[in-house]
C-alpha cells in the first residue's frame, strides 16, 4: 500500500477526532499557538496548517468564542468553547465512547 | 526579514474572501510571531514558514468548502462584474427591443398609441431580460472556467514553493489595475464586437426596413460597407483581447501595459476614421429617401443625406481622435505615477 493511501486513510479517521481533542482542550482558553504545544505535550499530533483554521472554522460554525487579548505587547486571540460547543462536545463524546466500545468489541471477536 | 512573514501572510490572504482577510491575517501573523523565539533570525523565520507549508494550501485550508464553482476567492470580483454587466447589457439592448418595437409597429402600419406602447414595451423588456440572463451564464462560465486553470497553476504551487518567491505585497494604489474592472472592458470588448459583426454580415435580427408610403428602404448602409467593417471589427477586438488579456495578466500600468493600451488605441482610431471616412457609407436607397423626405421631417437626416455629411464625418472624427488621445493620456499617466510607486 502506497505511503500516500496509508496518509490518507490516516487522516480520515482522525479529522473527526481532532474536532473533540480540540473542544476538549478548550475549556480552559488558549491562544493558537498555546493550544497546538498543549494538543503536542498530550501527543495529538497535529500540525499548525491544520490547528489554525480549524480554529476558525469551529469559530464560524459558534461551537467556540473568541477574544482578543491587547494587554501583552503583541495581540493575541484566545479561544474558549462556547454553550453550543459544550453541547456539541458532550454530545460527539457520548458517540466517541460508543463507538470506541463497539469497535473494541468487534476487534476482540476477530482476534 | 520579517518582510517573509508580511509576504506570506499576504499570499495566503489575498486567496480568501476580502471580509475575512484582515481577521486571518491578524491571527496567522500573531500565531507566527508565537511560534518565534524572541530573536528570531531568518532561517528560523523560514523553517517556521515551511512548517505551516505553502500559502496556496494554507489559504485552501482556510477556505474549507472544497470546491464552489465561484470560490470565495474570486467572488466578490465576480459580484462586482455582474453588478456592472447585467445592468449594462440589459439596458441597452431594452433599448434595442424597443427600437426594434418601433419599426415593426411603423412596418406593420397600425400606428395607434396602445399598440405602439405596447410592442416597444415587449419588445423591450423580453430581448433585455433575455440579454441580461446570457450576460449572466456567460459571466459565469467564463469566471468558473478561469479558476479552474488558475487550479491548476495553485496545486503546483501548493507542493513546491520558496519563501524567496513569495509575492511582493501590493499596496492598494493608483499604479493598481482592478481586475473587475478589466473583465468588464474584456466583456464590453467581445459583446459589442459580435453585435457589429452580425450586424454588418445581416445576421441580427434587427432589420434595416423603414416603410413610407410606398418607398421601401432595406439597407440603410451600402453592402459594400458593411463587408469591409466586418474584417476592421474582427481586427479591433483582437486588439482589444490582447489589451485586456495584459492588464488582466499583470494588474499593474506597467509600461508594458501601457503600450498595449495605446496599440490598441490607434488600431481602433485608424480603422474607425477609414471607414467614416469612406465614400458611399450609406445605401443608394437609404440617401434617395432621406431626399425625398418633406422639409419638416427630421433635419438631421436629411443632412446625412447631402454633401454636408461630410462636415458630420468629419465631427465624429474628430471626436474619435480625442477619445483615443484621451485614453492614450490617461494610460501614460497612471503608468508614470505606478513608476513613481515602484520606484
Amino acid at each position: 500500500m502506497g505511503n500516500d493511501q496509508f496518509q490518507s486513510f490516516i487522516t480520515e479517521l482522525r479529522r473527526g477526532s481532532l474536532t473533540l481533542a480540540v473542544l476538549g482542550c478548550l475549556k480552559a482558553p488558549h491562544y493558537g499557538y498555546a493550544l497546538l504545544q498543549t494538543m503536542q505535550e498530550r501527543n495529538i499530533n497535529i500540525e499548525a496548517n491544520t490547528l489554525y483554521p480549524l480554529l476558525r472554522r469551529l469559530e464560524s460554525q459558534g461551537l467556540l468564542a473568541s477574544d482578543w487579548d491587547t494587554s501583552e505587547n503583541r495581540p493575541r486571540k484566545y479561544y474558549t468553547i462556547s454553550e453550543k460547543g459544550q453541547m456539541v462536545y458532550d454530545e460527539l463524546m457520548t458517540e466517541w465512547k460508543k463507538m470506541q466500545s463497539s469497535i473494541d468489541a468487534i476487534c476482540r471477536e476477530d482476534g | 526579514m520579517n518582510d517573509y512573514i508580511e509576504r506570506y501572510v499576504y499570499d495566503v490572504t489575498r486567496r480568501l474572501p476580502e471580509k475575512e482577510r484582515e481577521e486571518v491575517s491578524k491571527e496567522l501573523k500573531s500565531n507566527i510571531y508565537d511560534m518565534l523565539s524572541d530573536n528570531a533570525d531568518e532561517d528560523e523565520i523560514k523553517t517556521v514558514l515551511y512548517e505551516l507549508g505553502s500559502p496556496a494550501s494554507l489559504a485552501e485550508k482556510y477556505r474549507q468548502k472544497p470546491r464552489y464553482l465561484i470560490s470565495p476567492a474570486i467572488y466578490d470580483v465576480y459580484i462586482q462584474v455582474l453588478k456592472w454587466i447585467l445592468p449594462l447589457v440589459g439596458i441597452i439592448v431594452l433599448v434595442i427591443g424597443m427600437v426594434i418595437g418601433v419599426l415593426e409597429v411603423i412596418n406593420e402600419e397600425m400606428i395607434d398609441m396602445a399598440s405602439m406602447i405596447s410592442s416597444i414595451l415587449t419588445k423591450g423588456i423580453s430581448m433585455g431580460i433575455s440579454a441580461a440572463f446570457q450576460a449572466l451564464v456567460w459571466t459565469t462560465f467564463g469566471f468558473a472556467i478561469s479558476e479552474r486553470v488558475n487550479d491548476k497553476a495553485d496545486e503546483r504551487k501548493k507542493q513546491e514553493w520558496k519563501v524567496e518567491e513569495l509575492p511582493e505585497i501590493l499596496p492598494d494604489d493608483k499604479g493598481r489595475i482592478l481586475l473587475s474592472e478589466s473583465i468588464i472592458e474584456l466583456v464590453v470588448t467581445i459583446v459589442f464586437s459580435a453585435i457589429g459583426i452580425l450586424l454588418c454580415s445581416g445576421l441580427f435580427p434587427i432589420p434595416f426596413i423603414i416603410q413610407s408610403g410606398e418607398t421601401q428602404i432595406r439597407t440603410l448602409f451600402n453592402p459594400d460597407f458593411l463587408i469591409i467593417c466586418i474584417p476592421a471589427i474582427v481586427i479591433m477586438v483582437l486588439f482589444g483581447i490582447c489589451e485586456c488579456a495584459a492588464k488582466i495578466k499583470v494588474r499593474r500600468w506597467t509600461p508594458f501595459v501601457c503600450a498595449t493600451v495605446i496599440v490598441s488605441s490607434f488600431v481602433n482610431l485608424g480603422f474607425m476614421v477609414y471607414l467614416l471616412n469612406r465614400p458611399n457609407i450609406f445605401s443608394e436607397e437609404f440617401i434617395a429617401f432621406i431626399q425625398n423626405l418633406e422639409l419638416n421631417s427630421v433635419d438631421l437626416l436629411r443632412f446625412m443625406g447631402t454633401n454636408r455629411s461630410d462636415a458630420i464625418i468629419i465631427l465624429i472624427s474628430i471626436i474619435i481622435v480625442i477619445c483615443s488621445l484621451a485614453e492614450c493620456g490617461k494610460a501614460i499617466y497612471r503608468t508614470v505615477q505606478n513608476q513613481q510607486i515602484q520606484s
